[in-house]
C-alpha cells in the first residue's frame, strides 16, 4: 500500500474547439487559419486514489468527468499538471499504461462487432498478452460471475443491451488491469443485471484489489460498489470523501411531510422554531426539514399535531440521490 | 514484430469467418471485381481491335501495365482498406479512444480490423494479365526478375498505402477527410496507361506530387528494354518507402493533435 | 394536391444534397480527372488515324464527354432503399402516407435536378473549353436527345430501384450493386460506343436494356443514330422504362407483403 495507484496534481485541459464552416472550403480555410474558443474543461484537479480503492466520479453532464478519465486513460494529453497512474504517465508510455487499465465506455463497445463473443474474448488475450492458464480461469470465473456461457457463441451485435454490458465488463476485467475507468456501465438496464453488475465489480475488485473508477448517474451504483464519492462541478472536484462520511454529514437529516386539514392553516409551534426549515410548502401539504439530532422525530411530530388540525404526515430518510443533490446546491440543504 | 503477426492473424481468421456469413455476397463480390476489372480491360482490347499502337505502345504493353497497378491495388485494397474509414468510423465515433486504450499500435489495430476479401478477385485478375502479357511479349523470366517484380508490386501497393494514409490523416482537422480521399484517388487511374501519352504537367504531377506515377508505368519499365525511364523504374521502392515514411509521420503528427484537442 | 407532397420530397432531397459540399467538389475534381483521361486517350488513339471505324476525333470526344456525364446520373435510390431495408427503417417508412418507392423516385428526381445543375452543366462548360464538344447535327436530334436523355435517366433509376427491392431478399446488397455497376458499365456503352463492339455483342444489346442507358441518348446526339433511327430507339425506351416500371412495383408490393405475413 505504500504506492498510490492514481496520482493526479493540478490537472488542468482546455479545449481548443475550432470553429469551423461547413463543408470542404470551411475545412480548407480551418488548416490555414483558425479560429478557437476555448473551453475549459478541468481547471485544477488534485487526487489521490489507493490501490483497491473504489471511487464513483460524478457530476453533471460537461462537469469534465469524461475528460479526467481520458486523461487517465493516457487518450488526451494534459496542458498542466501531472497524472501517474501506478508511477506512469498515461500519455507519454500510453501501451505501457494500457496493459495495465481496462475501461468500458458506455456504448463504445471493446468487443468485435461482428465476431462471437468467445472469438473477442480470445482475441483481447493476444492483445493484452494475458497467459493461456491465467486466462481460463478468469474467464470461467467471469463465465459463472455473470452468467455468459449462453452468451458465448453469439455475435456481438446480436446481444441485447444487458447482455452486451455484461460482456463488456468481462473484456474490460479480463488481463486482470490494476484500474478499472467504468462510465456508466448500468445505463439503461434492468434491475437484476444492474445488481449483477454490481455485485461483480465488487467481487473482482476486492479479489485482485482492481482499483475502480465509476461515473454514472445512478446513486444506486455508487451506494452499492464505492467505498468513496468524488463529485466534480464546471472542472472541479466540489466534493471527496468516504462514502460513509458522506452518508454521517447527512444522516441525521429528516424531512417531515405534513398534510393538512382541508382549510386550515399551518401554525410552526414556539418550541420548535428554529430548528425546522420549511421547505416548499403549499397550503395543505408542508414540508420541514429537520436535524434528528436537534430534535427527535417524535417530539417534533407531537408538537405539531398539538397545534395543527393533521390529516396525515410522515416522515422521510434521505436518499444517496437528495444528499448529493445537496452538495450541488447547498442553499437548500441547511 | 512476431507478435504482430500473430495478431494479424488472429484479426483475419476472424474476419473471414464472418465473412463465411455472407458467403453468397462474398462470391457475388469477387465477381463483380472481376467484372469491373473486366470491363477496364475489355475497353482496352476493343479499341485495340481498331489501332495497331497507341502513343508506340503496343496492347500487351499496356496489359503489362495494367497488371501491376492491379496488383499493387489489390495489395492495398485487401489489407489497408480500413484506411478509407479512419475519419468517420475511429475519429468521429469516439473509436479511436478504445484503440488509444489498448496496448497495440493504433494503426495497426485500424488496418487489421478489416480485410477486403473482394482484392484477392483482383490480385488473381492482375496475376492472369500480367502473365498473359508477359507470354505475349516473349518476356524471359529470371529468379532475379521475379524477386524484382514481387518487389515492384509491394512498392505499388505501399504507394496507395502512403497516399491513402496521408489524406486520410487529415480527418483529425475536417470532419471527415473522405472525399479528398476519393479525389485523390481519382488521380490514380492516370497511372494505367502509358505515361508519355499525357502532357508534362501530369507526368511532373503523377511523379513528384503525387506519385502513382510508380504505382504501374515507372515499376512496369524495368521490365521493357529500350524504353527508357529506367531510372525511375529502379527508384521505384525509394519512393515507396519515402512515402511511407512521410505519410506515417504526418498520421503520427495528427494523432498527437488528436491527443491535446479530442475532437 | 397529391403531387405536392412529392414536390416537397424531391426540394427537400435538394437541400440535403446540397450540405454535402466537400463530396460535390471530390466529384467535379474526380469526373474532370476522368475527362482529361480520356483526352488524353483518345489523343493517342488518334495519333496517326484519322477515323476509327468511321467515327472522328472530335466525335469521339463528343461521345466521351456526353457518355460520362450521362453515367453520373446511375442511381442512388436503390442504395437508399437498400439501406433503409438492411437497417430496419422500411417497417416505419410503410406506415408514412405515401408509396415508398414514389417518395425514393421523388427524391432521387430532386438529386438528379440538382445533379444537373451543379456538376453537369459546369462540366460541360469545362468540356467546351479544354476538350472539345461538337454542336448537335440537327434541331431535331437535340429534341430527341433531351427526351431520351430524360428516359436514360428514368430507367437506370429504375433498375437501380430493382436491385435495392431484391434486398428484401438478400440480406446484404452490395455484392448485387456491384454487379449492377460493372454490366452496366460494359453493356451501356459508358465507356466506349457500342458500335466499335464485335457484332456478335451488338446483336446482344439489342435485346438487353443496358444500351438504352448511355449509347441511345448519346448516339442520337453525335449522329450515330441516324434520323431514321432515332424514334425508333426512343420508342424502345420507354418500352424498357414501362417494363421495369410495371416488374419494380411488382415485386416490391410481393416483397412487401411477405415481409408483413412473415414479419421479415
Amino acid at each position: 500500500m505504500s504506492q498510490t495507484a492514481i496520482e493526479v496534481r493540478d490537472l488542468v485541459k482546455h479545449y481548443q474547439i475550432l470553429e469551423r464552416d461547413a463543408g470542404l472550403k470551411g475545412a480548407i480555410k480551418a488548416l490555414f487559419s483558425r479560429k478557437y474558443r476555448i473551453k475549459e474543461a478541468v481547471k485544477g484537479i488534485d487526487l489521490s486514489i489507493a490501490p483497491g480503492e473504489r471511487v464513483g466520479y460524478i457530476g453533471f453532464n460537461g462537469a469534465g468527468k469524461s475528460t479526467t478519465i481520458k486523461m487517465l486513460a493516457g487518450v488526451l494529453r494534459p496542458d498542466a499538471g501531472s497524472v501517474r497512474v501506478f508511477g506512469i504517465d498515461p500519455h507519454e508510455n500510453r501501451i505501457q499504461n494500457a496493459r495495465q487499465i481496462g475501461a468500458v465506455f458506455g456504448q463504445r463497445t471493446q468487443l468485435f462487432w461482428d465476431i462471437p463473443v468467445r472469438e473477442s474474448f480470445d482475441l483481447l488475450r493476444e492483445i493484452y498478452e494475458v497467459p493461456r492458464s491465467e486466462f481460463e480461469e478468469t474467464i470461467a470465473w467471469f463465465i459463472e460471475q455473470l452468467q455468459l456461457e449462453p452468451l458465448l457463441d453469439v455475435p456481438v451485435r446480436q446481444l441485447s443491451l444487458g447482455q452486451k454490458m455484461r460482456c463488456e465488463l468481462a473484456a474490460a476485467f479480463l488481463h486482470r488491469p490494476r484500474v478499472v475507468y467504468l462510465d456508466e456501465p448500468t445505463i439503461g438496464l434492468d434491475i437484476d443485471i444492474k445488481e449483477t453488475i454490481r455485485a461483480f465489480i465488487r467481487e473482482i475488485s476486492d479479489a485482485w484489489g482492481t482499483t475502480v473508477i465509476l461515473t454514472t448517474h445512478d446513486m444506486q451504483d455508487i451506494e452499492e460498489v464505492c467505498d468513496r464519492v468524488i463529485v466534480l462541478d464546471e472542472g472541479r472536484i466540489i466534493y471527496d470523501d468516504r462514502i460513509e462520511t458522506l452518508k454521517q454529514t447527512f444522516n441525521n437529516e429528516r424531512t417531515l411531510e405534513i398534510t393538512l386539514d382541508e382549510g386550515t392553516t399551518f401554525v410552526i409551534p414556539p418550541s420548535v422554531t428554529g430548528l425546522v426549515t420549511e421547505l416548499a410548502s403549499e397550503t395543505d401539504s408542508i414540508q420541514l426539514a429537520f436535524n434528528h439530532h436537534e430534535i427527535s422525530s417524535g417530539q417534533l411530530i407531537r408538537e405539531i399535531v398539538n397545534c395543527n388540525q393533521v390529516k396525515d404526515l410522515s416522515v422521510v430518510v434521505p436518499k444517496m440521490e437528495t444528499l448529493i443533490r445537496n452538495l450541488y446546491q447547498p442553499e437548500v440543504s441547511a | 514484430m512476431k507478435r504482430y503477426a500473430k495478431l494479424y492473424w488472429l484479426y483475419a481468421k476472424n474476419h473471414f469467418k464472418v465473412m463465411m456469413e455472407y458467403r453468397m455476397d462474398f462470391l457475388i463480390g469477387v465477381l463483380s471485381v472481376f467484372g469491373q476489372q473486366f470491363a477496364a480491360l475489355f475497353f482496352l482490347s476493343i479499341v485495340f481491335q481498331h489501332i495497331e499502337s497507341l502513343n508506340g505502345w503496343s496492347f500487351y504493353e499496356i496489359l503489362f501495365i495494367y497488371g501491376i497497378a492491379f496488383l499493387g491495388r489489390a495489395v492495398h485494397h485487401i489489407f489497408f482498406d480500413n484506411l478509407w474509414t479512419i475519419g468517420w468510423q475511429y475519429i468521429r465515433t469516439g473509436n479511436l479512444d478504445r484503440i488509444l486504450m489498448r496496448p497495440v499500435n493504433p494503426l495497426f489495430q485500424i488496418v487489421a480490423e478489416r480485410v477486403q476479401q473482394d482484392g484477392f478477385g483482383q490480385l488473381l485478375i492482375g496475376g492472369s494479365v500480367l502473365w498473359l502479357a508477359s507470354n505475349e511479349l516473349g518476356m524471359s523470366w529470371s529468379v532475379m526478375d521475379v524477386i524484382v517484380l514481387l518487389i515492384m508490386v509491394l512498392a505499388s501497393g505501399m504507394i496507395y498505402i502512403a497516399v491513402n494514409l496521408f489524406f486520410a490523416t487529415f480527418s483529425f482537422w475536417m470532419i471527415d477527410s473522405l472525399p479528398v480521399v476519393f479525389a485523390v484517388f481519382s488521380l490514380s487511374d492516370f497511372a494505367r496507361y502509358p505515361m508519355t501519352i499525357y502532357s508534362k504537367v501530369i507526368m511532373f504531377v503523377l511523379t513528384y506530387i503525387i506519385p502513382f506515377g510508380f504505382t504501374a508505368f515507372y515499376p512496369a519499365m524495368y521490365f521493357f528494354e529500350g524504353r527508357g525511364f529506367t531510372m525511375f523504374a529502379l527508384a521505384t521502392p525509394l519512393v515507396a518507402i519515402l512515402s511511407l515514411v512521410i505519410a506515417y509521420r504526418f498520421w503520427l503528427f495528427g494523432l498527437r493533435a488528436f491527443a491535446s484537442t479530442g475532437s | 394536391m397529391r403531387l405536392q407532397k412529392y414536390v416537397a420530397l424531391a426540394a427537400s432531397q435538394i437541400k440535403v444534397d446540397m450540405a454535402y459540399t466537400a463530396w460535390y467538389w471530390a466529384s467535379m475534381f474526380s469526373v474532370t480527372m476522368r475527362l482529361f483521361i480520356l483526352y488524353f486517350f483518345w489523343q493517342a488513339v488518334y495519333e496517326n488515324k484519322t477515323d476509327v471505324s468511321g467515327i472522328s476525333l472530335s466525335m469521339m470526344l463528343t461521345y466521351a464527354v456526353l457518355a460520362t456525364m450521362l453515367d453520373q446520373f446511375r442511381g442512388g435510390a436503390g442504395r437508399e432503399l437498400a439501406h433503409l431495408i438492411k437497417h430496419g427503417g422500411v417497417a416505419v417508412e410503410l406506415l408514412r402516407p405515401y408509396h415508398l418507392l414514389d417518395k425514393l423516385l421523388a427524391q432521387d428526381i430532386g438529386t438528379k435536378t440538382s445533379t444537373f445543375f451543379r456538376s453537369t452543366l459546369p462540366l460541360l462548360v469545362i468540356a467546351m473549353l479544354f476538350i472539345g464538344v461538337d454542336p448537335p447535327t440537327s434541331l431535331e436530334s437535340v429534341f430527341a436527345f433531351s427526351i431520351s436523355v430524360v428516359l436514360a435517366i428514368l430507367l437506370a433509376t429504375l433498375i437501380d430501384l430493382l436491385v435495392g427491392v431484391l434486398s428484401f431478399y438478400t440480406v446484404n446488397v452490395w455484392g448485387l450493386s456491384v454487379l449492377q455497376e460493372a454490366i452496366i458499365t460494359i453493356m451501356s456503352g459508358a465507356i466506349i460506343p457500342l458500335t466499335l463492339f464485335p457484332d456478335w455483342f451488338q446483336t446482344i444489346s439489342l435485346y438487353l436494356p443496358f444500351a438504352s442507358l448511355v449509347y441511345v441518348p448519346v448516339a442520337i446526339y453525335t449522329g450515330d443514330i441516324q434520323a431514321s433511327g432515332i424514334w425508333p430507339s426512343i420508342l424502345i425506351q420507354l418500352a424498357w422504362v414501362g417494363a421495369f416500371f410495371l416488374f419494380v412495383r411488382l415485386l416490391f408490393a410481393y416483397a412487401v407483403r411477405k415481409v408483413t405475413v412473415f414479419g421479415g
